[in-house]
């Protein structure tokens, strides 16, 4: 029988990079999909990180079209088999995934004389977690932003404050996120007209508090980014799509936080 | 008991430097054992029951040292044994760094017994010759517990092969370390290492091929060879195979920064891994790794 998914793969060191920086929890569900690899980490249902790597990514990509392929995996150990070899040299890796009740095998060369050979036992999904599309959730505004300079405005914010509160307005300042902490209040305003704003769509005003310390996970990405795409939901549902390495072969980051609940 | 001995030759100092190094990086106290053809350093195995050592360097006498005197405890036992802080010893050392012209280690009893290390640094600026004296602190140790840094003898390696280079096995171990604590070494006698590791999660193996083999033992595993047949049994004799801590083991790894060293890997089927590392006539460093039990 055909495996359920094959992947072959050069030169990887910035998709361990991103997988290393979403490695948030111990696991992560795998779901090769025709268009590419997607690797989700989600936490108490209320985080989402799903790291997106296309098809065009792999040098050889197959995956058996009648399933839908999905497994969990431990993806710390995932990530240091990815770099084992350190960041000596640079090895290819061929993965196998054969179907349900199957580890997922790694082969990874170095050269002729040295290879590792890898099997990551996996966990069947039982509970039928449907995957919602919370990308269509997030319709409500748009606004994609240059990711160098975002990360410098969020690192600058007071650190030891809990909570982030993001409002988004159509009129002037347009984008204000502040924070309040025992120490006082930090605020930044981003003018739609700003050079690192990129797009800026809002047709109604919009305004949500977010745990700042779920906010801050993502900041190891960001980092690693080019380009950050904010949207937002009824809901309060805060989403990022984060555009890496956009110039050569890029590979996507989407991020999805739920809001909190307003105690009074 | 008297001991001195002169170094003078500025290469020699920075070897001396290197092996006391890497010796630091593998525990904060050793022995020196100091004979008339040999200085040992000596690190015991704090696991085990009867003390046993864990790593055993040898020196040679002539190629470090340009005058040697030793008095031992006796004429028949003319030997000392000293007990000594390793990271005093490479902090002291690491001034021959700088130009020192001569190096003079000397046994001396000042309020306590200490390791005098007198050293002459000659000045760049034209100025006098600056002249600089560490004492370390040592414990001399009594013939009685001479036995517990006894050289471990293993004439019975079921096979002896040369290691690859240590750089990419080091960043592998590293990796390996953070999935489990028991590495299993095995080799082929065709010349393929392996190293894996087993846990719930994952199962990983690292190979190694076209290694030079010294020596291979045929028919270690004598329970087998009687209840298996002709192909089954040579299948399983052509592997040997051990449980050793992977801590340790990386410990090695990361602790040797001595270069040009050829290193060789032995292994004892089901007991124990020995890797050595040698330098024709300067130096012979050995660890010893003993099966784990899980």
């Amino acid at each position: 029988m055909d495996p359920y998914f094959t992947a072959e793969l050069t030169d990887f060191k910035i998709v361990v990079n991103v997988l290393k920086a979403i490695t948030f929890k111990e696991f992560a569900i795998l779901r090769p999909m025709e268009e590419g690899l997607k690797v989700t980490v989600d936490e108490m249902k209320c985080v989402e990180t799903s790291a997106y790597i296309p098809h065009t990514m792999f040098t050889s990509y197959h995956v058996n079209p009648q399933e839908d392929i999905k497994f969990k995996i431990s993806l710390k150990v995932l990530t240091d088999c990815l770099y084992i070899y350190g960041d000596d040299g640079n090895p290819c890796l061929k993965m196998t995934y054969k179907g349900p009740g199957s580890p997922l095998s790694l082969l990874i060369k170095h050269n002729d004389d040295i290879k590792v050979d890898c099997k990551i036992y996996t966990l069947d999904i039982k509970d039928s977690t449907d995957f919602l599309s919370l990308a269509d959730e997030c319709t409500l505004n748009k606004i994609v932003v240059n990711a160098n300079q975002f990360v410098d405005i969020l690192s600058y914010l007071d650190n030891a404050s809990d909570e982030l509160q993001l409002d988004i307005c159509p009129s002037p300042p347009h984008l204000t996120i502040s924070t309040v902490s025992a120490m006082g209040e930090s605020q930044a305003d981003i003018s739609r007209n700003s050079e690192m704003v990129l797009l800026f769509q809002c047709d109604k005003t919009f305004s949500a508090r977010y745990t700042f310390g779920y906010i801050k996970q993502i900041f190891k990405v960001m980092s690693l980014a080019n380009k950050i795409s904010i949207s937002t939901g009824e809901s309060g549902l805060l989403g990022l799509q984060l555009v890496i390495n956009e110039d050569t072969r890029p590979l996507y980051v989407e991020y999805y936080v739920s809001a909190m609940f307003e105690s009074d | 008991m008297r001991f001195r001995a002169v170094l003078v030759d500025n290469a020699a100092m920075k070897d001396f430097l290197t092996t006391v190094n890497s010796l630091s990086k593998l525990s904060k106290e050793c022995v020196m054992r100091i004979t008339i053809r040999h200085v040992y350093f000596i690190i015991p195995d704090d696991d085990t029951g009867p003390r046993r050592p864990l790593v055993w360097c040898e020196l040679p006498v002539n190629f470090y040292f340009r005058e040697f005197n030793l008095e031992g405890v006796s004429h028949e036992q003319n030997e000392i044994y000293l007990g000594l802080s390793t990271a005093m010893l490479l902090k002291s050392l690491s001034t021959v760094k700088q130009n020192a012209k001569s190096l003079k280690v000397k046994l001396t009893n000042k309020q306590a017994p200490c390791l005098t290390l007198e050293m002459e640094l000659t000045s760049t600026e034209g100025l006098q010759n600056r002249h600089l004296v560490h004492d370390i602190p040592v414990e001399v140790i009594g013939r009685k517990h001479w036995g517990e840094y006894a050289e471990p003898q293993f004439n019975d390696f079921h096979v002896s092969m040369q290691m690859p280079n240590l750089k990419p096995i080091k960043s592998i171990v590293e990796r390996m370390k953070n999935m489990g604590h028991s590495l299993i070494v095995s080799a082929t006698k065709f010349g393929k290492l392996s190293l894996r590791i087993k846990t719930d999660v994952v199962s990983l193996t690292a190979h190694f091929s076209n290694l030079g083999i010294e020596s291979f033992a045929v028919a270690h595993n004598t329970e087998l060879l009687e209840n298996t047949n002709d192909a089954d049994a040579t299948e399983v004799n052509s592997v040997v195979t051990a449980t050793i801590d992977i801590k340790k083991f990386l410990m090695f790894l990361a602790g040797m920064q001595l270069n040009n060293c050829r290193t060789t890997c032995s292994i004892v089927h089901g007991k124990m891994v020995k890797l050595s590392c040698e330098q024709p006539g300067a130096l012979s460093l050995q660890c010893f790794f003993t099966e784990i039990l899980i």
